[in-house]
């Protein structure tokens, strides 16, 4: 980027910097934060986002050594052993050598060490037997100096040795602790500090900072004080730079599956059709009796459902329609069909079950729909397969009927070429023969898929006489059912339908809907 | 729905032209047939998607539905011939398995090939039509051994034996339903009934105890055979005689000579005392013309129907406006005139029909539920919750384990499959608890919800239970809390223009003093707060989360 570019979205603290360093030809962060214009951390802070930005390299790293105090050293920050026999001896003029070596709070090994020391110095002499005296004029200098350094280096906690005059330097060096010993005021340890310069982009986004007036006290946030006291006129507002990845939003979101229903849903309601709903505990009876599935035949076994342990039997049917449906069943009543032919037994009609297809809606909406009348529901379904990747526990089925004096087969294929256009963008359609033991004549719709090829869409087909009869409807009725999940395994890029049910919220987050309406 | 074998070669002799896959994949359709896939040999699977047509069940099947529509359709005179032999039924049969049936072939070629389809046929008609053997069970035997008249047999299952297939020693009836594979698999079929039948030949050998095993003697074929006996037993004569019906025209397609057997009963049935099989039931239907024409919604001459019926394998005769269609004998599924006239437009190709629109006016609306539901989703989302979707089954402990809930009835399913979908579940907290336990890697916060179905168990409802539409919501963050939650609700009960209430309450599925119930203009419509630590525990959940579950039907109610 060019640094008039890095120039204008600088952060004032970075400008404050650029300035504060001048043309040193390195420094360290801690020669930054010494120039006052930033904390210490501001300056590392800064440091990081010009050596990021390339306008500063690291020349290398250089040892700054420090002194602090021992266990031992800061036990002397109240006096050194030399100074406190020494007062005790001013103060007395005249003591006995074996009441200093037992001074209070100072060990007899000190002791003796201090008063070697202090005799050495010429500052205490020995005064008859088992005696010390002070001598006058005595040089105290070097004593109370040590005295002074471990109250300064105690008080600061940590000095860098650089900062101590010479004489101080050497104080330290005598004093402290040596590896291998245990005695020692002081520690000397070291640090390493990195030498920084500016690189040539750093020297001319400073020169171009310059020349666009960039002074780092540019304003980082607007605030309400600003806009009530008008302070924001006359002042800069910092540059954002554009190029740095916003932090990752989690945000409230429709489910893809939820998202693809609704659109399915949508179509719906644009192309007439009025909602049902109902129950997900159905009578036998609405659930495959009234859809003329016969109750002891093979047309029936095809079409397994889940029992209810309690209650098993809902307490009676509806009448007329239960002896409607038993007369079509066993002799085709008044349709003019021949019906099954079998005793129908009106006990297995009100065994429980879970709605297992979305078509008992349809049965159960007929004695009241409208004529002309479109109906649709979006129903969940429960089938007893076993649950791998193409069969779920419960799935939504996506079925209705359409009413009305002009329905016939062409009417129902037309139909059909809707849905298949308008649901499932499809440009090409055909028809196939099927078979529901509910309609007749039944067809198959697929569609050509640009990617998978021909797929089924859905079924549908004209309500049997016998269907239609005992819930005394006396148009036809088209009954229809698309399936969803195939279309929306695809819209969403799976290929497991458990998946339409994620109970990853990780995955659920990747899954996108993709989709024209 | 059926799916058999069919082998090309064998499938292309049968039509009487060489057909490959192409072929079949463009006539398939007059067979509601399906091609599946190809076997290791090279052999069709196809699947047969019309329950009500077992006549298509077998390579012969399809080959004759193709056959008539190439106009090469063949004559079965034999249904017209006298019978060659006899059965006699004892009475007591009339409670136990009243009906049979037989015939007989001469001069079958048995190969490898014509076998495997024949045991094909044999069994999906017993297994799918005949509902496991119950309705109809068929058994075939080497002519050659049999001496007739055939009795049919009830007896005592202790008091008689045979070897029988598959065996080397003698059984008794009843060792044979104890010990025998298919005894097992079958005696469903006869249990109760105290005796068993019995097929007997007239010099006393046993051909089999149907619908459960041939004997080895007389029920072993085998290829290279010729002529056989074939007989069916059940429970409704019609499919009795169908499905014998439909093995004799099958036979009769590979070269097959057919004599009829008369059943004599002692007792009365649909079809008289007298049955001689195969029988030609008939299933004519007079159709007026207008009816094609008002179910199609094109216009149909007779004689087109008359054309176009032909080459689907029925007898048609035109009378003025009306026609007469008489289905071949291997069909019984004509029961209302639209069954014909969907044969009609299938044999006429669904392709020559032009679709067009429906003209009706209609409005579309949603159901009010639904509304409600729409509504309180879009608050959610704009509230920052994302949306999940669950299934409605569950395990039973996650409503109630987990959930740290005594045990208490709820919607439960009698024939359970896979016991993590064995109830329905009448709270959506548990899916969104389930989510939430196996999402710990998902960037947080989490704000969750469902507006789904839930049944709640209630014996005073017509089943049993009510379905019911609930809202719930979790938050689940460091700082979870019910005063969020709980602003979130508030939030959500002002745009739908209603008042909330909390009312304190005890729950076992939250903390004490941190749960209330959500009262709706008084009304009791859900519950709110902190979700238990125990429950968490049980859930493996290792952040606080802040819940709240309501019933959307019941704000819908409200004034």
């Amino acid at each position: 980027m060019k640094a008039e570019e890095l120039a204008a979205t600088l952060h004032p603290l970075e400008v404050r910097v650029l300035e504060a360093v001048g043309d040193r030809d390195s420094f360290s962060d801690r020669d930054i934060a010494k120039s006052g214009v930033v904390t210490e951390s501001q300056a590392r802070t800064v440091v990081e986002w010009q050596l990021a930005k390339g306008c500063m390299e690291v020349l290398g790293s250089t040892e700054e050594k420090w002194v602090e105090l021992t266990d031992l050293g800061r036990g002397y920050l109240e006096g050194t052993p030399e100074e406190r026999l020494l007062a005790e001896v001013r103060r007395k003029g005249g003591v006995a050598v074996r009441d200093l070596m037992a001074f209070e709070g100072i060990d007899k090994r000190e002791a003796g060490s201090a008063l070697g020391m202090l005799k050495k110095a010429g500052v205490l002499q020995d005064a008859g037997p088992g005696q010390v005296a002070w001598v006058d004029g005595a040089d105290l200098g070097p004593i109370e100096a040590l005295g002074r350094l471990i109250r300064r280096v105690g008080e600061a906690q940590r000095i860098e040795l650089e900062l101590l005059s010479g004489e101080d330097v050497d104080r330290v060096e005598k004093a402290s602790r040596k590896r291998g010993k245990s005695k020692g005021v002081f520690r000397v340890g070291a640090d390493s500090t990195r030498r920084l310069k500016f690189t040539r982009l750093g020297l001319d986004v400073r020169a171009a900072a310059r020349r666009a007036g960039r002074s780092g006290d540019e304003v980082n946030l607007l605030t309400p004080e600003m806009l009530a006291d008008g302070v924001w006129r006359g002042k800069t507002f910092r540059r954002y730079n554009l190029d740095i990845s916003p932090p990752r939003r989690v945000g409230g979101r429709r489910h893809p599956y939820r998202e693809f229903l609704d659109f399915v849903r949508r179509k719906l309601i644009g192309l007439g059709f009025e909602e049902m709903r109902g129950e997900l505990v159905e009578t036998e009876f609405w659930n495959m009796d009234a859809l003329f599935m016969p109750q002891f035949h093979s047309a029936r076994d095809i079409h397994d459902a889940y029992f209810i342990k309690e209650p098993s039997l809902a307490p009676e049917i509806e009448e007329p329609y239960a002896s409607h449906v038993a007369a079509v069943h066993q002799n085709g009543g008044e349709t003019g069909s021949s019906g099954w032919g079998y005793e129908f037994d009106h006990q297995r009609s009100r065994r429980l079950q879970l709605r297992s297809q979305g078509t008992v809606l349809s049965a159960r909406w007929l004695k009241e729909a409208r004529v002309p009348g479109k109906y649709f529901a979006l129903a969940r379904c429960f089938r007893p397969d076993q649950v791998d990747a193409t069969h779920a526990a419960d799935f939504f089925q996506c079925e209705g009927i359409v009413l009305g004096e002009d329905i016939d087969f062409v009417t129902l294929l037309g139909l059909l070429k809707l849905f298949a256009e308008e649901v499932a963008k499809a440009k090409d359609v055909k028809f196939a023969p099927a078979y529901f033991p509910f309609t007749e004549p039944s067809v198959e719709v697929h569609i050509r898929h640009p990617q998978v090829g021909w797929m089924e869409l859905g079924g549908a087909g004209i309500f049997r006489p016998e269907v239609a009869g005992p819930q005394g409807v006396e148009v036809p009725v088209i009954a229809w059912g698309l399936g969803l999940d195939r279309m929306a395994m695809m819209a969403l890029g799976i290929d497991d339908i458990r998946d339409l049910f994620s109970t990853s919220l990780n995955q659920v987050r990747a899954t996108r809907i993709c989709m024209k309406e | 729905m059926p799916t058999i074998l069919i082998d090309p070669k064998d499938f292309s002799e049968l039509i009487g032209s060489p057909v490959d896959q192409s072929k079949f994949l463009e006539q398939m359709d007059l067979a509601k047939a399906e091609l599946k896939g190809v076997d290791e040999e090279g052999r069709w699977r196809v699947e047969l998607n019309d329950t009500n047509r077992p006549d298509l069940w077998s390579a012969e099947g399809i080959a004759r539905q193709l056959r008539a529509a190439h106009g090469r359709r063949r004559d079965y005179p034999f249904f017209q011939s006298a019978p060659a032999a006899e059965i006699r039924v004892d009475a007591a049969l009339q409670n136990i398995r009243p009906y049979v049936a037989a015939f007989v072939v001469r001069g079958l070629t048995v190969t490898e090939a014509s076998l495997v389809q024949m045991i094909q046929t044999q069994e999906k008609l017993a297994e799918n039509f005949g509902r496991k053997r119950k309705d109809v069970a068929i058994g075939v035997y080497n002519l050659q051994k049999i001496t007739f008249p055939i009795h049919y047999r009830a007896v005592d299952p202790k008091e008689h034996s045979y070897v029988p297939l598959g065996f080397e020693e003698s059984m008794t009836l009843a060792e044979i339903l104890e010990r025998h594979p298919k005894g097992i698999e079958y005696r469903g079929t006869l249990a109760g009934k105290g005796q068993v039948p019995l097929l007997l030949d007239d010099a006393g050998m046993t051909l089999s105890m149907p619908p459960i095993i041939n004997s080895r003697e007389l029920g072993e074929v085998v290829s290279g055979d010729s002529d056989l006996f074939v007989e069916a037993t059940g429970t409704d004569i019609h499919n009795v005689v169908l499905a014998l019906n439909i093995m004799a025209c099958d036979m009769a397609d590979r070269g097959g000579r057919i004599n009829r057997v008369k059943t004599v009963y002692p007792f009365d049935t649909p079809l008289g005392r007298g049955v001689d099989v195969p029988f030609w039931m008939d299933k004519s239907l007079t159709i007026p013309l207008k009816e094609f024409t008002r179910l199609l919604g094109v216009p149909v001459k007779s004689s087109e129907v008359d054309n176009v019926l032909e080459c689907y394998g029925c007898d048609v005769r035109v009378e003025g406006e009306t026609v007469v269609v008489k289905p071949p004998p291997t069909r019984a599924d004509y029961l209302h005139p639209v069954d014909v006239v969907e044969d009609f437009a299938i044999a006429r190709g669904y392709e020559t029909f032009v679709p067009r629109m429906p003209r009706d006016f209609s409005i579309g609306r949603s159901d009010p539920l639904s509304v409600i539901e729409y509504k309180v989703r879009d608050h959610m989302i704009g509230l920052g919750y994302e949306e999940t979707i669950s299934n409605i089954f569950v395990a039973k402990h996650q409503l109630l384990e987990k959930m740290n809930l005594d045990d208490q009835p709820v919607v439960e399913v009698s024939n359970v499959m896979n016991e993590n979908y064995a109830v329905l579940r009448n709270s959506v907290l548990p899916a969104l608890l389930q989510i939430e336990s196996r999402s710990g890697t998902a960037a947080y916060p989490h704000r969750l919800f469902e507006a789904g179905e839930v049944a709640i168990f209630d014996r005073s409802a017509p089943h049993g239970s009510r379905t019911e539409l609930h809202l719930g919501a979790l938050v689940v963050r460091r700082e979870a809390t019910l005063s969020e939650i709980h602003a979130d609700l508030e939030f959500l009960f002002h745009q739908l223009g209603l008042v909330l209430k909390l009312k304190e309450v005890e729950h076992p599925a939250y903390l004490p003093g941190r749960v209330a119930q959500v009262l709706a203009g008084e009304q009791p419509v859900g519950l709110l707060g902190e979700t238990h630590p125990e429950v968490l525990d049980r859930w493996e959940i290792g952040m606080p989360v802040a819940a709240f579950e309501v019933n959307l039907g019941a704000l819908l109610s409200l004034p």
